[in-house]
């Protein structure tokens, strides 16, 4: 009886879910074969990529750390008390996500470093010149944090106030018993975001090209631009090892996490803070402050300063761009939310096929854009029922939601952990068909972690840049394409303009996405 | 816990409950997305009858360019921006599937690439003789269309054009400690020291790679970013192209910032050429060759001279204000290189830890 209730019946989820996992690798999986096994020891025969190798995983430990700090105080923040701006914080803390890392790097090397705006106009004492290991997490991590942000604020959104009022009953202050529930609940969540985190940290490539210190996809770059293909690959394949390892560990973490299905009820508890609560929102927003106001002032700064004359022309494409970037990212969030559900559906048994599935369709995330936009060219183009579908919309699509399906895996897959067995087990002694229950029942239910994992995706696919260049339909101007191009031209009044555009519409789609979902659920 | 059953119960109603509207908006974004990626697909167009551009060069700078071609000429285009270096590597990837029929590059390098792997087709005589002998391939399968010169940018407060040294090597004497800003992962600057490379040999690249090194050299994102830190002060000179100070100065009259060249043939005066090249995948016929003579023809160059600041290759066709004619430049040229080994340059610069 129990596994008959489990769900949808069992092979035909675990053969959708192989299949949705196939693609996933896919590219991953062409990458491997096309290297040949000692190109890759080589890269380490002479000692030169042990630096690079120190380095990613510097980036990817040290960016999971400062973002999980940021991430879940501000979603703790904001779900939790009755701190003054809290919607406009809640807005704000996903945003930072969307800024170019090479864009933020620059924007803090040329306000901050010696000579720059801060000391011109304030005649503050300069500070040392920026690069090296702590920037590159600081940037990378600040930048990220959304990804630890938005699932916490999720699972914080669904855990109901008889549990607080449990722990409470236990005689724990308002506070203390929030925060052992939190923490207990959210754990999860958070190590799940922390995994992504890391995973964006061996993939960027922005900050710490900026910031001079040479990790893996920084090889993978420059290997690019002096055309010394089998080095980027066999830099690439090595990327995705350590991806492996990153979520191997993450599994083991969450093996120690005890789940709970939870139980539906009253949700939303508030921890009034009494008199502290307007200096711990300055506090609070100093987060988005750094991660979001610094760029965007450096941005604007340039603007007005560089307005005057310029080499060349502006084409008149913002429109087109913001249209373009809007349908992209709501095609590639839907898209990836239904790919996902079923190995999302999978994951709440723990089998190990379960575990692999996951794993499998979360690895992608590590590597850069380029090449996974090169694997897909081969791809498409190499089979004759694809290539007529080469530079269209849902090769590109299908490019975006490869790269970025990790977010909405994890996301998902916490949602439907949260769904207690128990109402699967109800809803099947009245409905037989276990995919009318799926979607008369756990849909609803799932609904905000799905918008998490909606707007994680979402605030990916706003700036991605490589895969876009390379795979969109031709002639297709995207923000992240015009922010870019625009950045390579110097033209910085441009850049400021469109990076505006993209905050503005990046905020807008996430409140109508997901943040509107969090606040109602 | 056992209470949990009780408390799962009211959810299954109140899920039901809250249903329609979930679907409703779940099959909404469906629908827009639907509609919103055919139209956008729709834009795309079929591909007969136009010619499809791979352009390393970005939009702000060649796209009036561009139209004008498509208007004058009555060609439909269609144009991929993109980094040339990733545009060449694209290119090699689609191999004979390729839609591209011309490629447009910022660099040579890019060019170099797919000629080696045999994916340009010649052009005609009467366009290579356009240019030079010197500012096109040796196989006649692409052609310089504007010309940048390495040059040494410094801050006229901190140093007089005078006191700038005769040789790029020189740089790496006791005069510049921690005072010359380069970019070891820009594409001029890889460009550069392949030809240092392929003129003076590997071991003198080393030793250069290694001199800097050992004299503070500080490294830098890229070209913007020397810039940047020049006019801070916080170097006195840097190795970059020609027109990044003339759109500082574009945008900043009075910017601390200025061209110097170093003596004659000197290495540091190198000559890189943006290039066109039409593809053995062109199935445009006569248009792919026409686009890359417009590019030569005497109005496309004197746009670039007035309006990106770059050399006209063309002879007869006055070089920007305040340059010198192109063909009067000492420098070496890298279209004339037979060998552009940027794989072994990489791994010196990376050897000499400028990377790190």
């Amino acid at each position: 009886m129990k596994r008959k209730t489990a769900g949808v019946r069992r092979p035909t989820l675990l053969v959708v879910a192989s299949l949705v996992a196939l693609g996933f690798v896919s590219p991953i999986l062409w990458l491997v074969w096309n290297t040949a096994p000692s190109s890759v020891i080589d890269l380490f025969a002479d000692g030169t990529l042990v630096g690079p190798l120190r380095r990613t995983l510097t980036v990817a430990l040290g960016s999971a750390i400062v973002a999980v700090i940021s991430g879940v105080t501000l979603a703790w923040l904001v779900a939790r008390t009755d701190l003054p701006g809290r919607r406009l914080l809640a807005v704000s803390a996903p945003l930072p996500m969307v800024i170019p890392t090479y864009v933020g790097a620059l924007a803090v090397v040329s306000g901050f470093a010696s000579g720059g705006i801060i000391e011109q106009t304030f005649g503050a004492t300069p500070l040392p010149r920026w690069s090296g290991p702590i920037p590159s997490v600081l940037v990378t991590g600040l930048l990220s944090s959304p990804l630890v942000y938005l699932p916490t604020l999720a699972r914080l959104g669904q855990i109901p106030q008889s549990l607080h009022d449990a722990a409470r009953s236990l005689g724990r202050s308002p506070v203390r018993a929030a925060i052992t529930v939190d923490a207990t609940l959210c754990a999860s969540p958070i190590a799940g975001g922390a995994l992504l985190v890391s995973l964006y940290g061996v993939s960027e490539f922005g900050a710490v090209q900026v910031f001079r210190y040479d990790t893996l996809s920084r090889v993978v770059y420059t290997s690019f631009e002096s055309f010394d293909l089998p080095k980027a690959r066999a830099a690439s394949v090595v990327l995705a090892v350590i991806a492996i390892a990153i979520v191997a560990t993450e599994r083991l973490i969450q093996q120690r996490v005890t789940r709970f299905s939870l139980p539906k009820g009253r949700t939303g508890v508030r921890i009034p803070l009494g008199r502290v609560r307007w200096p711990i929102a300055a506090a609070a927003f100093t987060i988005p402050a750094l991660s979001l106001l610094a760029p965007v002032g450096v941005l604007v700064f340039w603007a007005l300063r560089g307005s005057q004359s310029r080499i060349g022309t502006v084409t008149d494409d913002l429109g087109s761009a913001t249209t373009s970037t809007a349908v992209i990212a709501v095609s590639a969030a839907v898209v990836a939310i239904l790919v996902v559900l079923p190995v999302a559906r999978l994951t709440t048994r723990r089998s190990r096929w379960a575990t692999l599935i996951a794993g499998a369709c979360t690895v992608g995330y590590a590597l850069p854009g380029v090449v996974i936009a090169l694997s897909m060219v081969t791809l498409v183009l190499g089979s004759s029922v694809l290539d007529r579908w080469y530079q269209t919309m849902p090769v590109l699509i299908a490019a975006y939601v490869i790269h970025f399906g990790a977010t909405a895996v994890r996301a998902t897959s916490d949602a439907m952990t949260a769904v207690p067995d128990r109402v699967r087990e109800a809803a099947s002694l009245l409905d037989a068909s276990p995919w009318r229950r799926l979607i008369k029942v756990e849909l609803p239910l799932l609904a905000p972690g799905l918008a998490a994992a909606a707007g994680l995706v979402l605030l990916a696919t706003v700036k991605e840049l490589p895969a876009t260049l390379l795979l969109a339909p031709i002639g297709t101007v995207t923000l992240a394409t015009r922010l870019w191009s625009t950045w390579q031209s110097a033209y910085f009044d441009e850049v400021g303009l469109t990076a505006i555009v993209l905050l503005l519409l990046a905020g807008a789609l996430t409140w109508v996405l997901t943040l509107r979902r969090l606040d109602r659920a | 816990m056992n209470d949990r059953a009780a408390l799962d119960c009211p959810a299954v109603s109140n899920a039901s409950r809250s249903r329609p509207r979930t679907l409703r908006s779940i099959g909404l974004l469906g629908l827009a997305v639907v509609v919103g990626s055919s139209a956008l697909t729709a834009c795309g167009g079929d591909d007969s009858g136009r010619l499809t551009i791979y352009s390393g060069r970005t939009k702000e700078l060649v796209d009036p360019l561009l139209q004008k071609f498509s208007q004058e000429s009555g060609i439909k285009i269609d144009v991929k921006y993109g980094d040339s270096a990733q545009l060449a590597t694209l290119i090699a990837t689609e191999g004979d599937k390729s839609p591209a029929d011309v490629f447009f590059s910022q660099t040579p390098s890019g060019l170099k690439f797919i000629d080696e792997q045999g994916l340009l087709t010649a052009l005609p005589q009467s366009t290579l003789d356009r240019v030079a002998s010197t500012d096109r391939a040796a196989d006649g399968d692409w052609v310089a269309t504007s010309g940048r010169v390495r040059i040494v940018a410094y801050n006229p407060d901190s140093v007089a054009g005078t006191e700038l040294p005769s040789g790029v090597a020189d740089l790496t004497g006791p005069a510049w400690t921690g005072a010359v800003g380069i970019s070891p992962t820009n594409g001029s600057f890889i460009e550069f020291m392949a030809t240092f490379a392929a003129i003076e040999g590997e071991a003198a690249a080393k030793d250069f790679l290694a001199g800097l090194k050992a004299n503070g050299v500080k490294t830098y994102a890229n070209n913007v970013a020397i810039i940047d830190a020049i006019t801070r002060g916080e170097i006195k000179v840097g190795l970059i192209n020609h027109y990044y100070v003339a759109q500082k100065l574009a945008a900043e009259p009075d910017a601390k910032i200025a061209v110097g060249n170093f003596a004659g043939n000197d290495l540091g005066n190198l000559v890189l050429v943006a290039g066109a090249g039409v593809l053995k995948t062109n199935d445009q016929g006569d248009a792919a060759t026409k686009f890359v003579d417009f590019l030569l023809s005497d109005a496309s160059q004197q746009f670039f001279a007035t309006e990106t600041k770059e050399y006209p290759v063309v002879s007869g066709v006055a070089a920007p204000d305040g340059l010198a004619a192109f063909d009067s430049l000492t420098g070496p040229r890298s279209a004339q290189l037979e060998v552009m080994d940027l794989p072994a340059v990489q791994a010196l610069i990376d050897a000499a830890g400028l990377n790190s």
